[in-house]
């Protein structure tokens, strides 16, 4: 497996400066990308890789938890409660977001359509404070990561299933914000 | 040296790096701008570029011009709307037919590029066998090979394949190394539009999302503007067969048609700067002419539609990169077509703010592809492009659903492994088909084509054959296949999509035929009788919640338009139902606005 913290220098650690990590991906691909390098682009792949499993806090635990682990974990991590309660809302926004989504395309005519505006209007509402909602979850996530980080030792025990939690956090809120910010470009036609 | 060529669908241009800077390349007449443009005399040597654009009105069938619409396109994909004949049946690539030869439009494309190379090795006064060329950010893997091979065919190694709106950035960039910003490109040309999100940091200029139509531009704007002047020599001189034909097709004869389109995008151009003009062709068709005062406001109807079609690009670009206009430090407009007020003013509300049009429309991706060369050849330092694949790549899998394998804006240079085994024991191979597009169904997308990969005997999920998928730096699929045994690695000949069998040309005609021969009438009373049972109980509703803030005028005019209706469908008349439709449409015009008022305020409180 390739170490995606080494390649682009960066420590072997839960946090990381987003600003830093660009720097770093911006400096070594101007040496490395194929223009220059005068090569197939195999380092310029292998950059690209890096800085994009990097710069996702989902992507980057779960590749520091296969590089400083590479057995996999004994049991999988129960689902926090309070993400289970996030899960059964959002998905009962979704659900009224794809019933709207089927009325609005069965509208032909303009009138039709007008008919379905105020819904609209309620729907996009209910969709940004949903994002809102997320936003908060994530600022407490990165939080926690820093505190994870402030207190991190390599391959010690007790880290790994916080690690493991943590990352699992991230996974499902960008997974929902995805779908979230998606149902809202659709929403605008 | 390498040069820098934007290959246009209607202007071309080439650009060397001089004392580092780049500079763009004038033909023996001086002229920088060279018409994409091909005119095959009876008999010599065809002529390329404006010598050639002065046929078109002359010989419109002899002339090829908007070539770069067929590149890589099979027939049926496009519309043939060129005064010129398209060969090669449906479903196979596009070719064009002159006389008695027919050529690929990678040939034509390579006319243009040839005359490009002859004009730039004079005025640099040595050979020049290498290229970067640039296309539009949102053509796919088949659009980019047939750019490339028609470098090839002119004699030029394509060093690099560029995406427009990138080098466009670079043009404007290239003065600005040490700063850190984020930019939109919108780029409206001929035939095509691009939208790219940037970031610049200190000489890197990383794409962070594109999105874009390859079947979007000026040219469409040409086309309604014709189509509304051949109305309007219609309406003026009463004759027995209309110049538009009876299906809006051209009845005009192409040579009219081709002096109309002159006309027509004269006009385009003064309106851009003047506030009416006037249009006079005498004797368009045999002794009637035609004498026409169009206003910009008159233009900017019949663009309008055609321009708002960039807007969900926009969007979605914003999107991807996870933008919003706010976060823009500047957009740049760049393509002939954004010289229009009208696409300015579209630009100003999309992203809310004042285009920056500081770059020279037509000479901004020259500029930038010449850079790029600068940047290969070493003549330019401290400067790097990240570009991205524009589309998704996948391949089909069970249930005929699109597995996506690289998303669209991933960083390129690429690669993506993917595992496949045997689904059954002793299975020999296997077909894998490659798709480009962002379609759920793998039938939705485009097909670039397929490859088969061969197993092993083995027991059931035994035999494994990782294959790898590479996008490289100009944007071009590459397949490679790995035996997990051996590890010897084969490049994958991936068989273009567009050599479709006969069989599945056939089954396609079949499938179309099929269609025509339904009861026609039956289909359009069944299809307006379910627009009617929407619409009527709508209409009730609505009523009910805005009727009241209605006129007693536009009240009885619904009413009417409802009767009318009711007894269209008692009838069972088709045609009658479907006006009746479309003026209840109409009547409730003001209804549906009312409505939407109503919910927008609701909505704020």
């Amino acid at each position: 497996m390739p170490d995606y913290f080494a390649a682009l220098h960066q420590p072997r650690r839960p946090w990381l400066d987003s600003a830093a990590l660009k720097d770093a991906f911006h400096q070594a691909t101007a040496r490395d990308h194929p223009d220059i390098a005068g090569d197939r682009g195999e380092k310029a792949s292998a950059l690209n890789a890096a800085y994009a499993a990097l710069r996702d806090p989902a992507s980057r635990l779960k590749h520091l938890l296969e590089l400083e682990w590479p057995a996999p974990p004994l049991a999988a991590a129960t689902i926090p409660s309070h993400l289970a309660d996030l899960f059964g809302k959002i998905a009962g926004i979704r659900q009224q977001g794809s019933n709207l989504a089927g009325k609005q395309a069965a509208a032909q005519s303009p009138l039709a359509r007008a008919l379905l505006a105020g819904e609209g209007a309620a729907h996009r509402h209910e969709l940004e404070a949903a994002l809102a909602m997320l936003a908060d979850f994530e600022t407490a996530a990165l939080a926690e990561l820093r505190a994870l980080d402030a207190a991190w030792a390599p391959r010690d025990e007790a880290a790994r299933a916080r690690l493991a939690s943590v990352q699992q956090q991230f996974a499902y809120l960008a997974k929902w914000q995805a779908q979230l910010r998606e149902d809202l470009f659709r929403l605008d036609g | 040296m390498i040069v820098g060529i934007d290959l246009g669908t209607t202007n071309s241009l080439i650009g060397a790096m001089d004392a580092g800077f780049p500079i763009l390349l004038a033909d023996a007449g001086g002229e920088r701008l060279t018409p994409s443009v091909v005119h095959f005399p009876e008999s010599g040597e065809p002529l390329v570029g404006r010598t050639a654009a002065r046929m078109r009105a002359v010989d419109p069938v002899n002339t090829v011009y908007s070539v770069k619409r067929f590149m890589g396109r099979r027939a049926g994909d496009e519309a043939d709307d060129v005064g010129y004949a398209l060969a090669g049946a449906q479903g196979t690539p596009v070719r064009i037919r002159i006389r008695d030869r027919s050529y690929a439009p990678e040939e034509i494309s390579a006319l243009v590029l040839k005359k490009l190379r002859a004009d730039a090795e004079r005025a640099l006064g040595a050979g020049v066998t290498r290229a970067v060329i640039t296309v539009p950010a949102y053509f796919n893997d088949a659009q980019r090979h047939a750019t490339k091979a028609a470098g090839e065919i002119a004699g030029l190694a394509v060093e690099r394949i560029v995406n427009e709106p990138t080098a466009a950035a670079l043009a404007y960039g290239l003065d600005k190394l040490r700063d850190r910003a984020k930019i939109a490109v919108f780029d409206l040309g001929g035939g095509t539009f691009d939208i790219s999100i940037l970031e610049l940091n200190q000489g890197v200029f990383q794409v962070l999302a594109t999105n874009g139509n390859t079947r979007l531009g000026g040219d469409d704007i040409d086309r309604a503007l014709v189509e509304h002047l051949a109305g309007a020599a219609d309406r003026a001189v009463p004759r027995s067969t209309p110049l538009e034909g009876p299906h809006g097709g051209p009845s005009l004869p192409s040579e009219g048609r081709a002096r109309l389109r002159e006309a027509a995008i004269a006009a385009k151009h003064r309106l851009s700067t003047e506030e009416s003009v006037s249009i006079d062709l005498p004797f368009l068709e045999g002794a009637k002419s035609l004498s026409v005062t169009m206003t910009r406001a008159e233009l900017e109807s019949l663009a309008g539609p055609i321009v708002e079609k960039t807007r969900w690009h926009c969007r979605r670009a914003l999107a991807d990169a996870q933008l919003h206009p706010v976060d823009l430090d500047d957009v740049i407009l760049v393509g002939g077509q954004t010289r229009m007020p009208l696409v300015r003013r579209h630009v100003a509300e999309i992203f809310g703010r004042e285009p920056n049009t500081s770059q020279n429309p037509d000479e901004a991706v020259a500029i930038g592809a010449t850079i790029q060369a600068g940047i290969l050849s070493g003549a330019v330092q401290n400067v790097v492009l990240l570009d991205v694949t524009p589309l998704s790549l996948g391949i089909e899998t069970f249930g005929g659903l699109m597995n996506v394998i690289i998303p669209r804006n991933s960083t390129i240079p690429i690669k993506a492994g993917e595992m496949f085994t045997n689904a059954v024991a002793g299975q020999q191979a296997m077909l894998i088909k490659v798709l480009q597009g962002e379609r759920e169904l793998a039938k939705d997308n485009w097909p670039l084509g397929d490859f088969t990969l061969d197993f092993e005997r083995a027991p059931k999920g035994q035999a494994r054959v990782g294959v790898q998928f590479e996008i490289d730096a100009n944007g071009i699929l590459q397949v490679l296949a790995r035996d997990t045994k051996t590890g010897a690695e084969k490049v994958v000949q991936v068989s273009s999509a567009i050599d479709v069998s006969d069989e599945a040309v056939e089954k396609m005609l079949e499938e179309s035929l099929e269609h025509a021969f339904e009861d026609v009438s039956d289909r359009i009373f069944t299809e307006a009788k379910l627009k009617s049972d929407e619409l009527l109980p709508a209409v009730r509703t609505a009523l009910q919640k805005a009727g009241a803030q209605l006129t007693d005028d536009e009240r009885a005019k619904i009413d009417a338009a409802v009767a009318e209706v009711e007894a269209a469908v008692t009838a069972g008349e088709p045609h009658r139902l479907k006006r009746a439709n479309t003026a209840l449409d109409e009547a409730t015009q003001r209804l549906a606005t009312l409505l939407i008022e109503q919910a927008m305020a609701a909505g704020k409180k």
